[in-house]
C-alpha cells in the first residue's frame, strides 16, 4: 500500500513536471508603485527568465518543478521566492529600493545584461542618473543627456535636437506614453519639454529596431511617465534660475488609484514686467514657457488597469502695447500686439488587460498636437459722441499637426524561449503646414500658402525574441505600414532583424538589420531647429523616406558592473528633402512643395560606449566616428556633400561620483567636430550680356563662390560642464542645494558664421557664439 | 509687413548671440574669370578678371595679357584682342553663328589656362505683344502679353525684359537726351523660375508648359510712365542652358544674401580652371511706341 502511494506521488510529480505552468504578474517600486521597466524575473537553478514589459508585467511559462524565483532591478534588493509550481500562479512583486544606486555584484543572469540582448543599439539611462548630470541654467534637461551618448550629435549650440547616425531631428520618434511628440523643444531649442521629475523612463534605440516601432528613420526615444505614488502623498520641486517646477502624487484609492500632476514654468517675463514697463511707459513685453504633466491610473482588478495621461506645453513671446488720446472730443484707443507661440498636446487614454498569465494586451487611443502660431494684432477703436467704429488688422502664420490615433498592442509570452508582440496602429493626421492669413476692417481676408492635408497612417507588426539556443537569440520581425494622401497610397514593409552569439558568458557578438520607412517630413531651415520648421506629410509629389540600417558589434560585461560595446554601422537613406539653394522660411508665400529638393543621405561609423549605471562611481563614456553625406541631383551640382551635422569625431563623459550619502559631484566633456557650414572664401566678378562696354564704367558686380555645400568646418566644439549637490534631511523631507557651471572654461563655441565688419571696419568672418561661462544654483525638495 | 513679423521673430533668437570672433580663411591665389556672353548679332566677346578673397574689398583686377581664342569643332576660328576697354576681349569682325557650339580658351601667362564650352541657340520670334498701359489715376501697373512659338523637341530658355526710353532735351544745348533704362517687371505665371514675386529686371522661363507650342507670358510692370516720343523695347532672348543656369543661381544668390536663413546659393561656373560662364543667345526685340 504504501508503495502505492509513493508511486502515486511519484506520477503526480512526473505529471507536474512534465506539464507547464505561467507565472505572472507585475513588478513594482514598494515605496511609490511605480512600474519596474525591465525588472528581471528568473529560476535560479534553471537560468530561465523574462523582463517586465513597459508596465511591469511579467509572464514565465515553466515546467512544473521546484523554484527559486528571483525578482531583481537595477538600484533594488531583490526577492527570491522558492516554491513548487504546479499551476498557474500569479506573483506580485514590490522591490525595495535603496536610498543610491548602490555598487552590487550582479549575478549572472540576474538581468538580460548588455551581452545577452538581442537587441542593439539601445540605451537606457537612469533617471537619476540623468538628474545628477550637470544642466544648463540648472534645468534638468533629458534629451541633453542623451546628447552625450555616442551616435547622437546635438546640433547647434545650446539646442535640444537630436541628429541619431546621420539623421536628421525629424527622423526621431519621441514618444511620451507611447504618444508621439513632434516637437520637444522650449525656448528656440535649448531646453526640452520632458520635465525629470514626472519621468519614470527613458530608453534610446538608435538601431536593431524591433518591429513595433516605426513611422521614423533615426531613433526612438521612449520616455515613460511615471504611474504616480500609489502608497502616499509625495511632492518635489525645484527652484532654479529660469524656471521653477513641483511635483505631486499619491494615492486617490491606495494601491487602486493614483495621480501624479507635474509643472513647471519660466518666470523671467514676471520679473522683468515692471521694468519693461517703466522703461517703455507702459509696454508689456517677455517670454514664458510652462509645461504640464498629468496622469490618473486606476486598477479596476488584477487583470486590468486604465491610465489617462496628458502633457500639455507653450512657449510664448510677445509684445504688448496699450494707450489712448484724446483730439477733438474723439477718444482713440489702440493695442498693438505681436506674439509668438508653440507648443505640444498629448492625451493618452490606455487600457492593460491581461487576457491570460501569457497573454498582455494594451489598447490605447491617443491625440497629439502641435501648434507653431506668429501673429501680429493692432485694433482701434474711434469713440465720438453719438458714434464708435473699430478698426482692426490681424495678421496670422500657422503651421502644426495633428493626429488622432489608436492602437492595440499585445504580448504573448507562450514560453521562456519566446517573447512575441504584434499590433496594430491606425492614425489620422491633420497638417497646416505653413498658412498665412491676413483680416482687417479696411481688406478683404486673405489666406494663403499650404492648404490644409488630411492623411491616415496605418501600420502592423510581429516580432519575436527567440532564445534559439543558450549562445544564439535573435528578434526578429516585421513592420507594415501604409499612409494614404490626397489619393496616393504608399505602402511598405520593414524587415527587422537582430541577434547576439555568445563568445563566452560576458562577451557577444551582435548584428542587426532594419528597414524604416517615414511619412512625415520636416521642413527645417538652416538647421538652427526653429519652431517655424515645418511638419509636412509625404505627397504625391514627394513620397516618404526610408532607410536600411546595419551594424554589426560586440557586447562586454565587465565584472558585472560595466557595459562595453563596439558597433559599427552603415545607413543608407532615400526621400530626403531639404530646401532648395536659396529658398528661404521668409518667403511664406509659396507653398512649401515649391522650395524644397528630395535626395538621399548616407551615414556610417563606430561607436564605443562604456558604462557603469550603479555604484558610488557611475555614468559613460562615449566614443564616435562616422562620415554622413546628402546627395541631392538638384544641389550642389548633383555632388555629394557632408551633412550640416556630419561629424568626424565625437567623445563624450558623464561622470557622476558620490562623494558621500549627501553630496554629490557630476562632470561632462564633450568633443566634436565642427559643424558643417557653407560659406563663400574667394568672390569674382558676375557677368552680364549687358555690361556697359566703357572701360570707365566697368563695375562688375560679385559672385560668393562656395567651395561646395558645407564645403567649410567651423571650429570644434568642446565644453565641459560640473556640477556638484549636497542634499540634507529635514523633519519634511529633503532638501538639496545644487550649485553648478555650463561651459567652465569659457569656450567660445561657434554657432553660427557670416562675414561681417568688426570695429576697425574691416571685412571679416564673424563667429558668433551663444553661451559663456553661466553659473547656475537650484533648490530642490522632497516630502 | 509679413517678413518684418517673421524677422522679428528670429531677432529674439538673435539677441542671444554675444560673442564675437574672428576666424581665418586661408589665401588662395587669384584666378582668372571668364565671363563671355555670345550672340549671333554681336562680335565675339569676353571679359577677363581675377577673382580675390571674400574679404578683399578691392576692385577685380583686368587680366589684359591673355590669348582668348575660340574653336568650333576644336579647330581655333577667330582670336579674340584685348579691347583697353574694361577688361574685355573682342574679335575684330568674327561672330558666332546660331545652332553651333563654342568651345573657348583664355590663357594668361602668370594665371594659367581657362577653358568653357557652350551653345549659341537659333533665335525665337516674338510672335505679338500685346501691351495694356491704364490711366495714369488708376494707380494700376501697366501689363504686357508676349507671344512666340517655342521649338519643339527641344527644350528651350528664354529671358524676357523690357526697356523704357525716354528722350529729354537738354535746355542749355538743346540736345536730345536719351535714356535707355531695364524696368522692374513681375509676373504670376506658372513656369516662372525663381521667386519673382518681387519682380525683377528680366523674366526666366522654360518651355515645360508649352514645349512646342505657342507660348503667352504676361508680365507687369508699376513703371509705365513713357514720356513724348518714349519707346518700350520688349526682348525675348533665346538662351543657352548654361546661360540660363547661370542667370537664375546669381539672380537668386542676389537675392537672399542678406537673409540670414536663407540656404547659400552657388552660382552656376562652367569655366574649368577658373570661374565665370560662357553662354549663348539669341534675341529678338519688339519695339512699342504709343
Amino acid at each position: 500500500m504504501k508503495y502505492k502511494y509513493l508511486l502515486f506521488f511519484g506520477m503526480a510529480s512526473l505529471t507536474a513536471s512534465a506539464q507547464k505552468f505561467t507565472i505572472s504578474g507585475y513588478v513594482k517600486d514598494e515605496a511609490s508603485g511605480e512600474n519596474l521597466i525591465g525588472a528581471s524575473v528568473y529560476n535560479v537553478p534553471t537560468m530561465q527568465g523574462a523582463a517586465a514589459n513597459t508596465y511591469g508585467f511579467y509572464s514565465l511559462t515553466l515546467p512544473g518543478d521546484s523554484l527559486a524565483l528571483r525578482i531583481s532591478y537595477v538600484g533594488y534588493e531583490s526577492k527570491t521566492f522558492k516554491f513548487f509550481l504546479r499551476r498557474d500562479t500569479v506573483i506580485n512583486v514590490e522591490l525595495k529600493g535603496s536610498s543610491q544606486l548602490q555598487e552590487v555584484i550582479v549575478e549572472a543572469g540576474a538581468e538580460e545584461s548588455i551581452q545577452e540582448s538581442s537587441r542593439m543599439g539601445t540605451i537606457d539611462v537612469p533617471i537619476e542618473q540623468i538628474k545628477a548630470m550637470p544642466a544648463l541654467l540648472g534645468e534638468t534637461d533629458v534629451l541633453k543627456v542623451l546628447q552625450l551618448l555616442p551616435g547622437v550629435q546635438s546640433g547647434t549650440e545650446g539646442s535640444s535636437g537630436l541628429y541619431v547616425r546621420g539623421g536628421g531631428p525629424d527622423q526621431n520618434l519621441i514618444l511620451l506614453d507611447g504618444v508621439p511628440v513632434y516637437n520637444a523643444s522650449h525656448l528656440f531649442g535649448f531646453f526640452s519639454v520632458f520635465n525629470a521629475d514626472a519621468i519614470n523612463h527613458v530608453e534610446l534605440i538608435k538601431g536593431g529596431f524591433p518591429a513595433r516601432f516605426g513611422g521614423r528613420l533615426s531613433s526612438v526615444i521612449d520616455i515613460s511617465m511615471k504611474e504616480g505614488n500609489a502608497k502616499e502623498l509625495k511632492g518635489e520641486g525645484s527652484i532654479g534660475l529660469v524656471a521653477s517646477r513641483i511635483t505631486l502624487e499619491g494615492p486617490i484609492k491606495k494601491d487602486k488609484t493614483s495621480f501624479i500632476v507635474s509643472a513647471r514654468r519660466t518666470y523671467i517675463d514676471l520679473l522683468a514686467r515692471p521694468i519693461i514697463k517703466m522703461s517703455t511707459e507702459g509696454e508689456t513685453a517677455g517670454y514664458y514657457f510652462y509645461d504640464l504633466n498629468t496622469k490618473i491610473n486606476h486598477r479596476i482588478n488584477s487583470n486590468n488597469r486604465i491610465y489617462l495621461s496628458a502633457y500639455m506645453g507653450d512657449d510664448k513671446a510677445y509684445s504688448r502695447y496699450e494707450d489712448y488720446y484724446v483730439d477733438n472730443n474723439r477718444r482713440v484707443d489702440y493695442k498693438d500686439e505681436f506674439g509668438l507661440r508653440w507648443g505640444n498636446i498629448t492625451t493618452a487614454l490606455r487600457w492593460n488587460w491581461v487576457i491570460s498569465p501569457k497573454l498582455f494586451s494594451n489598447v490605447t487611443a491617443t491625440y497629439s498636437r502641435y501648434r507653431f502660431d506668429i501673429f501680429a494684432k493692432y485694433k482701434e477703436k474711434i469713440t465720438e459722441p453719438g458714434s464708435s467704429t473699430t478698426m482692426y488688422y490681424n495678421d496670422q502664420y500657422i503651421s502644426g499637426i495633428r493626429d488622432f490615433a489608436a492602437k492595440v498592442d499585445l504580448d504573448y509570452i507562450p514560453s521562456p524561449r519566446h517573447y512575441i508582440k504584434f499590433g496594430a496602429q491606425a492614425i489620422h493626421h491633420l497638417f497646416t503646414p505653413g498658412v498665412y492669413s491676413y483680416r482687417s476692417t479696411e481688406e478683404a481676408d486673405i489666406t494663403f500658402g499650404a492648404k490644409r492635408i488630411f492623411a491616415r497612417e496605418f501600420f502592423a507588426y510581429v516580432e519575436d525574441d527567440f532564445l534559439i539556443s543558450p549562445k544564439i537569440k535573435i528578434n526578429a520581425g516585421v513592420h507594415a505600414s501604409a499612409f494614404y494622401v490626397e489619393g496616393k497610397f504608399y505602402t511598405s514593409l520593414q524587415p527587422r532583424i537582430s541577434g547576439r552569439y555568445l563568445l563566452t558568458n560576458d562577451l557577444s557578438f551582435k548584428a542587426s538589420y532594419a528597414e524604416m520607412t517615414q511619412f512625415i517630413h520636416l521642413l527645417t531651415n538652416a538647421g538652427l531647429g526653429l519652431p517655424t520648421d515645418l511638419w509636412v506629410p509625404a505627397t504625391p509629389m514627394f513620397g516618404p523616406e526610408q532607410s536600411k540600417l546595419a551594424s554589426a558589434g560586440f557586447a562586454y560585461n565587465f565584472k558585472s558592473a560595466y557595459e562595453i560595446s563596439l558597433e559599427g554601422y552603415y545607413k543608407k537613406m532615400d526621400g530626403l528633402i531639404e530646401y532648395k539653394d536659396g529658398a528661404s522660411y521668409l518667403n511664406i508665400e509659396r507653398d512649401w512643395q515649391t522650395k524644397v529638393e528630395t535626395g538621399q543621405g548616407e551615414s556610417s561609423g563606430v561607436e564605443l560606449l562604456l558604462q557603469k549605471k550603479t555604484g558610488k562611481f557611475s555614468g559613460w563614456a562615449g566614443y564616435t566616428l562616422s562620415w554622413t553625406n546628402r546627395q541631392f541631383d538638384n544641389l550642389n551640382e548633383g555632388k555629394k556633400f557632408p551633412y550640416k551635422y556630419d561629424r568626424r569625431h565625437d567623445v563624450e563623459l558623464a561622470l557622476a561620483y558620490k562623494l558621500t550619502e549627501d553630496r554629490e559631484f557630476s562632470v561632462t566633456w564633450v568633443y566634436g567636430t565642427g559643424t558643417a557650414i557653407s560659406l563663400p572664401i574667394t568672390a569674382y566678378a558676375s557677368g552680364s550680356p549687358d555690361t556697359p562696354g566703357y572701360p570707365y564704367h566697368y563695375f562688375p558686380g560679385s559672385v560668393d563662390y562656395y567651395e561646395g555645400r558645407n564645403g567649410y568646418r567651423m571650429r570644434p566644439y568642446h565644453r565641459l560642464d560640473v556640477s556638484y549637490s549636497k542634499t540634507k534631511k529635514t523633519k519634511w523631507g529633503e532638501r538639496t542645494w545644487s550649485v553648478g557651471v555650463y561651459n567652465a572654461y569659457n569656450r567660445r563655441n561657434p554657432f553660427f558664421m557670416d562675414v561681417g565688419y568688426d570695429k576697425q571696419g574691416q571685412k571679416k568672418f564673424i563667429q558668433y557664439s551663444l553661451f559663456p561661462f553661466i553659473p547656475s544654483i537650484a533648490y530642490r525638495f522632497k516630502f | 509687413m509679413r517678413k518684418h513679423l517673421l524677422i522679428g521673430s528670429l531677432v529674439l533668437l538673435a539677441a542671444a548671440c554675444e560673442l564675437v570672433v574672428d576666424v581665418d580663411i586661408p589665401l588662395s591665389a587669384p584666378q582668372l574669370t571668364l565671363n563671355a556672353f555670345v550672340t549671333p548679332d554681336s562680335l565675339w566677346q569676353a571679359r577677363l578678371t581675377l577673382s580675390r578673397h571674400i574679404l578683399d574689398e578691392a576692385s577685380f583686377n583686368h587680366v589684359t595679357d591673355a590669348l582668348v581664342i575660340i574653336y568650333e569643332d576644336g579647330v581655333p576660328i577667330d582670336t579674340l584682342h584685348d579691347t583697353g576697354l574694361g577688361a574685355l576681349y573682342q574679335s575684330t569682325d568674327g561672330k558666332p553663328a546660331p545652332n553651333k557650339r563654342y568651345e573657348i580658351r583664355a590663357s594668361s601667362t602668370e594665371h594659367g589656362t581657362v577653358r568653357s564650352e557652350s551653345f549659341v541657340p537659333e533665335r525665337v520670334p516674338i510672335t505679338s505683344v500685346d501691351i495694356h498701359i491704364p490711366d495714369r489715376m488708376s494707380g494700376d501697373d501697366m501689363t504686357a502679353t508676349v507671344k512666340f512659338q517655342d521649338r519643339p523637341g527641344e527644350t528651350n530658355y528664354y529671358q524676357i525684359s523690357m526697356e523704357i526710353e525716354n528722350r529729354y532735351k537738354n535746355h542749355q544745348t538743346g540736345d536730345s537726351v536719351v535714356f535707355r533704362n531695364k524696368v522692374y517687371i513681375y509676373s504670376d505665371e506658372p513656369g516662372i523660375d525663381g521667386d519673382n514675386t518681387d519682380g525683377g529686371l528680366e523674366i526666366l522661363l522654360r518651355d515645360i508648359l508649352f514645349e512646342g507650342k505657342e507660348a503667352t507670358v504676361r508680365f507687369k510692370s508699376s513703371v509705365w510712365a513713357i514720356g513724348p516720343n518714349g519707346r518700350l523695347f520688349i526682348h525675348l532672348r533665346t538662351l543657352s542652358e548654361d546661360f540660363y543656369r547661370y542667370q537664375t543661381t546669381l539672380n537668386l544668390q542676389g537675392r537672399t544674401s542678406d537673409d540670414p536663413f536663407a540656404q547659400p546659393v552657388s552660382v552656376y561656373n562652367n569655366v574649368e580652371q577658373g570661374f565665370g560662364i560662357f553662354a549663348g543667345y539669341s534675341g529678338d526685340v519688339f519695339v512699342y511706341q504709343p
